[in-house]
């Protein structure tokens, strides 16, 4: 009886304060238990049939009890109810008459307000809602008043119990708050319990959220910004979804956090104070994004971005009278890969290769195929990226890496690739062309290709040219023997000489003739371009301004110490510059001189190692047997093609000597 | 781990919206392994690879050789291994060897003088050797047993590890 009693209790509850809960209960019931729904809510019914019949008595008393209260009669017959009714309804009728128009309208408007006002009161369970209201002010103020009865006083709030409340329910999201500072997890935990069971008040768990991350987002120093990363890192699985506006701006906010921590860790005074100015920039964007946004929180993120920017420009200002005082010099220099077109201040020189290409391309009738090739390290790829910069607005290169998987996948993948490149290259010069789908290339590819290719001549202006550069175009080779490269060569030998608006120019280390006749039968008529060594007058301004900053000074000695070492030879310039600029930091000083070279052309010569395995596997056994001679001053064996193989490649000149004292070095050490 | 010609093409141009914003770098560790699976990494993979580093992705690899004596040379275009900046690594200098001992460690009781000067003197700025000491020592500390023992077991520790550990010192 007790636990029928309980349970009528439970139910009771359920439905009035969670009816979606006893809706589920219900239906799990009906899936895990009962055969068939009919016959479950059958049964269901009958259990709960006292339980109404009790309800139901206990109403008629109470509206016995009102009734008898106001003196109206207790007589509760069906006979009397019936003429009760009857003579309502003629009552009513004779009233309305009678009342007419005197009363119609009054008593309309009277009930058109009383009804929903009666409707919106009880449904909306509105006779409660300043009740609930001091519960969970009771509840916030207990949590205040005494942390470690947090959890109890979350039990007194009504929206752990209560689903039914419709209005906004005042100091949620703050107790909400609160719990993260006793518990975070458990606190976690009841916003995700109140997005997922009390949808109505979804919005306080939305407000407790953004409010935990403002929070986490607070710091007093910038040290404290590094650390925000894994403070906020509970923002990943989120237990509700986080509004737009900060889930655009929580990865700039790690972004910045990430710079701050590099800052931290790094040791020079230089990089320090670039990896602050990386992180102002970000803020900067950050706060820029906020201001122009329309969102409900995007003032609250925004006044957290403030703080941080004050903290980091705080910070900056300080640093940088330590990098005004110290002596470390930036150091722009890169060996390794090309140099990027916004890295220009590092690229010197090769005035020549574009007044070549433009010469060969500005006024001729027939345009013709380019073939920019010169020795490994020399630099081609960092002039391909340099051109948009270097050629005239008349120019459009797009530059093809051949090494991209895509130029040996296949025909379409090719193509497909050709096509991207062609459009970006268009792109910069404000032409916008819409670049074709692998889809579209699937059948028939070249003819597609072509009437793309008629239609982006069509849109360019008149004087411009697109310049086609295949960078590493040797790798094509794979394409050959695949089979379907061939194709692809007399496409580009047969079409693009016809092209008015299309330039080719292939880039490599080798030229046609290296490579054999498949490129020789098809391109032997291509312009030549060769690129190898800057020139003194073309070193000089690298060395000495790469970038504005750059206060390093050399003697005269050290300057042509570094010229007589590389010759010019890009790769090694830069090297030899990467490694003086390091050795002289760790000195602290700021003038080289022709000793600190020597130390540096040593470490280039361990740093740049690949470079010049790359220089001995090239030479093949052959040239590694006469450069050994070479080096020893013994005669070299007679071997005229390597020996040419190696004159074309830069190593040794007509006279059979080295050209790069590096080199002689590097190969005198390897060869002891 | 093994890259078919599609997957290579596609994550990374999948990826390649983010390195307009972002500077990735993949890192590589015990490099050698790749030239022990020659068939699943073949030249088209490190093609790819020097692609993508052309293109604004770092990679950092760490290798006992240098690359060109663990990748193919392969074709005529340029080979994989030759935009890398070879950067050698030795031992810990004085400073940072100090710093590793010193460093304060939650809920690690600080080493002693004592114990800081035995350790540095054991590990002679190796890094692995001052781990094994520094672990030899807290162990010792845990199960009261002398420095000594620590000690002791941190040089035959070394010398499993390393054979030739300990020569010309």
């Amino acid at each position: 009886m007790k636990s029928y009693l309980l349970w009528l209790l439970r139910q009771l509850y359920l439905i009035y304060f969670c009816p979606t809960r006893f809706e589920r209960e219900i239906e799990s019931l009906h899936i895990h238990g009962a055969r068939s729904r009919l016959s479950y809510s059958f049964r269901y019914f009958v259990k709960m049939l006292p339980w109404i019949v009790v309800l139901s008595a206990v109403g008629i008393i109470i509206n016995w009890l009102c009734f008898e209260g106001f003196g109206l009669t207790s007589e509760w017959k069906w006979p009397v109810v019936a003429k009760g009714v009857a003579e309502g309804v003629a009552a009513s009728v004779v009233l309305g008459v009678a009342a007419g128009v005197a009363f119609g309208v009054t008593a309309s408007v009277g009930v058109g307000v009383a009804v929903p006002f009666v409707f919106w009161f009880v449904y909306f369970r509105l006779l409660t809602y300043p009740l609930d209201t001091m519960l969970s002010a009771i509840a916030y103020f207990m949590g205040r008043w005494r942390q470690d009865i947090l959890a109890q006083a979350w039990r007194i709030c009504p929206v752990s119990w209560n689903e039914v409340i419709w209005l906004p329910l005042p100091f949620v999201s703050k107790l909400l708050v609160l719990m993260t500072q006793r518990n975070r997890e458990e606190s976690f935990r009841q916003i995700a319990f109140v997005t997922a069971e009390r949808r109505l008040q979804r919005s306080a768990a939305l407000k407790a959220l953004l409010k935990i991350t403002i929070n986490d987002l607070h710091a007093e120093s910038v040290s404290e910004l590094s650390n925000i990363t894994e403070k906020l890192s509970w923002t990943i699985d989120a237990p509700i979804d986080l509004p737009v506006e900060l889930n655009t701006s929580l990865p700039r906010f790690e972004r910045i956090a990430q710079h701050v921590e590099q800052y931290h860790t790094l040791n020079g005074m230089y990089r320090k104070s670039e990896a602050l100015k990386h992180a102002i920039d970000e803020i900067e964007a950050l706060q820029k994004s906020l201001i122009t946004i329309h969102r409900k929180f995007a003032p609250d993120i925004l006044r957290a971005a403030n703080e941080w920017r004050r903290l980091l420009e705080e910070e900056h200002e300080q640093i940088r009278i330590y990098v005004d005082s110290s002596k470390e010099i930036p150091n722009p220099f890169i060996f390794g890969n090309p140099v990027t077109e916004t890295e220009y201040n590092v690229f010197t020189g090769r005035k020549d290769i574009v007044i070549q290409i433009e010469e060969s391309v500005l006024g001729a009738i027939q345009l013709p195929m380019l073939l920019l090739h010169g020795p490994r390290r020399m630099g081609k790829t960092s002039i391909l990226n340099q051109l948009p910069r270097l050629l005239g607005p008349d120019f459009a290169p797009a530059v093809l890496d051949c090494q991209d998987p895509a130029v040996t996948g296949s025909l379409t993948t090719l193509l497909e690739y050709v096509s991207k490149a062609i459009s970006i290259g268009l792109l910069r010069r404000r032409v916008a062309v819409q670049q074709l789908t692998h889809t579209e290339l699937e059948h028939e590819p070249f003819s597609i290709f072509n009437k793309w290719l008629d239609s982006v001549e069509q849109i360019m202006p008149p004087n411009m040219r697109a310049l086609l550069c295949l960078d590493e175009y040797e790798r094509l080779k794979y394409a050959l023997d695949e089979g379907w490269g061939r194709k692809f060569l007399d496409y580009l030998r047969h079409t693009f000489q016809y092209r008015s608006h299309v330039v080719i120019m292939f880039c490599g280390s080798h030229t046609f003739e290296e490579l054999g006749p498949e490129w020789t039968d098809r391109f032997i008529s291509a312009r030549r371009i060769r690129v190898s060594f800057l020139t003194q007058n073309e070193v000089l301004p690298l060395l000495t301004k790469p970038i504005p900053e750059f206060d390093m000074t050399y003697t005269q000695e050290a300057l042509e110490a570094i010229y007589c070492a590389t010759n010019g030879q890009p790769f090694l310039t830069q090297a030899v510059a990467f490694e003086l600029v390091q050795f002289l930091n760790q000195q602290h000083r700021k003038n080289a001189e022709i000793d600190d070279v020597e130390k540096a052309i040593t470490h280039a010569l361990v740093s740049g190692g690949e470079y010049f395995a790359n220089v001995w596997y090239d030479a093949g056994e052959d040239g590694q047997a006469i450069l050994r001679a070479v080096v020893k001053d013994d005669i070299p064996p007679d071997f005229p093609s390597a020996r040419t193989r190696l004159r074309e490649q830069d190593i040794l000149n007509n006279n059979g000597e080295f050209i790069v004292p590096m080199v002689k070095r590097w190969v005198k050490k390897k060869t002891q | 781990m093994a890259f078919k010609k599609p997957n290579v093409y596609v994550v990374p141009h999948h990826l390649q919206k983010p390195w307009k914003e972002q500077h990735p770098i993949l890192c590589l560790d015990e490099f050698e392994e790749f030239k022990l699976r020659r068939n699943e990494f073949t030249h088209d993979f490190f093609s790819a690879l020097r692609s993508y580093g052309q293109r604004g992705m770092s990679i950092i690899t760490t290798s006992q050789k240098p690359l060109s004596e663990l990748t193919e040379q392969g074709d005529s275009s340029s080979p994989f291994y030759n935009t890398f900046p070879i950067t050698k690594l030795g031992v810990f200098s004085n400073e940072d060897a100090k710093d590793f001992v010193n460093l304060k460690r939650p809920g690690i009781e600080p080493f002693t003088p004592k114990e800081r000067s035995e350790i540095l003197k054991l590990a002679n700025r190796h890094p692995l050797a001052l781990n094994v000491a520094c672990f030899h020592v807290l162990e010792s500390k845990r199960s009261n047993e002398s420095l000594i023992v620590a000690m002791q077991r941190a040089e035959d520790d070394m010398h499993a590890h390393l054979p030739g550990w300990g020569k010309g010192r």
